[in-house]
């Protein structure tokens, strides 16, 4: 188990990637505080110990997509929101770039972390495929799909 | 993708934050949980500290409670044995032959004091019919010679007292092994190893389901002596360890170590 002050410290160092993969799959501003607390009480209970830095956020990521899978494939889940409330909450104010993140949130679920961890986290496909536990192939067919989503959606295709 | 496309993705992504009032809640429910956690473990570690010297407590109680110290053997013809712990306790009856097992099963003497629980025995139908005639009944005393040993050999014959046919003695732990290794009471031991003596063809099942009365009577006959009965002028008479004398203070009862049957039989006539 991990001290107070390691907890904080992770809370500092990967709070905003942790809300960027909750803003990509959640709708609930509720929900993200659940995941955050989830997230981070698992961080502090892990005991093993990390490589590196690198090794630590991947943790981090896969432990939070993982997460908020559970969280919505809670069917009983009893909070629901709008996407603007979510938004309020988030003092987000719409403008052109979160044009991408609606972009990315208006895909299937299986495609939204692929498409994240690609564009904007920068893994490649191998990466990926570790965080995820999926063949890199899988991975490759993944990305090309919602490439071909994305670029129906954003207009003139500039989010490829 | 191309480097206006990946910037406008960065660009979208960099500007999510975590909220301020997000990043506190987290942290002061993780610490929350910390402290509880800490405090669970600390009740944890006591409680099994706790849970751990109860057991041994119980353990070495129940061991304290229940290992008989002394034991306290009864003979008429109902030949049984109750076992005393250091709290004066009977904590186990057991039978040593017919009668005895049958009258070990009817009584209900188990965590009584052991004077009261000798009380209800001696007032038992079966042995009170012994006692009436002219029957005798022994109470020997036997443990590991410490100071309860006494105690409760001066407690057993302030039972005695009145009753002019009990005889009370004492006798060692290791006597008693070798008693219980024939099935016998130590009592009945002491008449065996005097009897076969005499009469090597006596068998130690024979002298378990003879009365005590027939056994000191048989004693004296195979010695040429005569029947030994009960308040024959020695009753009140007690014998200490080698031959030593305390006064005959205890009434009716009778007390005595050692290999009485013959020395007792000498003085008797």
């Amino acid at each position: 188990m991990r001290s107070e002050e390691e907890a904080n410290r992770a809370v500092e160092r990967y709070a905003d990637t942790v809300r960027r993969i909750c803003m990509v799959h959640l709708k609930n501003y509720a929900d993200t505080e659940d995941i955050f607390q989830t997230v981070f009480l698992k961080y502090v209970l892990h005991s093993g110990a990390f490589e590196n830095e690198e090794h630590e956020k991947a943790w981090i990521i896969r432990v939070t997509i993982n997460a908020c899978r559970d969280l919505l494939r809670n069917f009983f889940r009893s909070r629901t929101s709008s996407l603007e409330d979510w938004q309020e909450k988030a003092g987000e104010e719409k403008e052109d770039y979160s044009e991408v993140v609606e972009a990315v949130q208006s895909l299937p679920p299986k495609y939204r972390d692929v498409v994240y961890l690609y564009y904007y986290e920068e893994y490649d496909a191998a990466e990926i495929g570790r965080i995820l536990h999926k063949n890199v192939n899988t991975v490759y067919t993944l990305l090309a799909r919602a490439r071909k989503m994305l670029k129906t959606r954003l207009t003139g295709g500039d989010g490829e | 993708m191309n480097d206006q496309g990946k910037n406008q993705w960065k660009e979208a992504f960099d500007r999510i934050h975590a909220e301020e009032a997000l990043k506190e809640h987290t942290k002061e429910y993780l610490a929350r949980r910390l402290r509880r956690r800490a405090a669970s473990g600390r009740w944890r570690r006591f409680a099994a500290a706790a849970a751990c010297l109860l057991l041994v407590f119980l353990g070495g109680g129940s061991y304290l409670y229940f290992t008989p110290t002394v034991y306290i053997a009864i003979d008429v013809n109902p030949s049984l044995e109750l076992g005393i712990n250091r709290f004066d306790q009977v904590v186990s009856v057991e039978g040593y032959n017919e009668d005895g097992q049958t009258l070990a099963a009817s009584l209900h003497v188990r965590f009584m004091n052991y004077q009261e629980a000798l009380e209800e025995i001696i007032a038992q139908d079966s042995v009170e019919e012994y006692l009436s005639g002219d029957g005798l009944l022994t109470l020997t005393v036997t443990g590991n010679g410490g100071a309860q040993n006494e105690e409760v050999l001066a407690g057993v014959e302030s039972c005695a007292a009145g009753h002019r046919n009990i005889r009370c003695h004492s006798g060692s732990s290791e006597e008693r092994a070798e008693a219980l290794e024939l099935g016998l009471s130590l009592e009945r031991y002491r008449a065996y190893l005097i009897l076969s003596e005499q009469d090597p063809s006596v068998t130690p099942e024979e002298i378990g389901e003879m009365s005590i009365r027939e056994i000191r009577d048989r004693i004296a006959a195979l010695s040429g002596q005569g029947t030994i009965l009960p308040g024959d002028g020695e009753d009140s008479e007690t014998h200490r360890e080698h031959g030593e004398e305390d006064g005959g203070s205890h009434g009716g009862g009778g007390r005595g170590h050692g290999h009485r049957w013959g020395q007792e039989g000498g003085e008797e006539n």
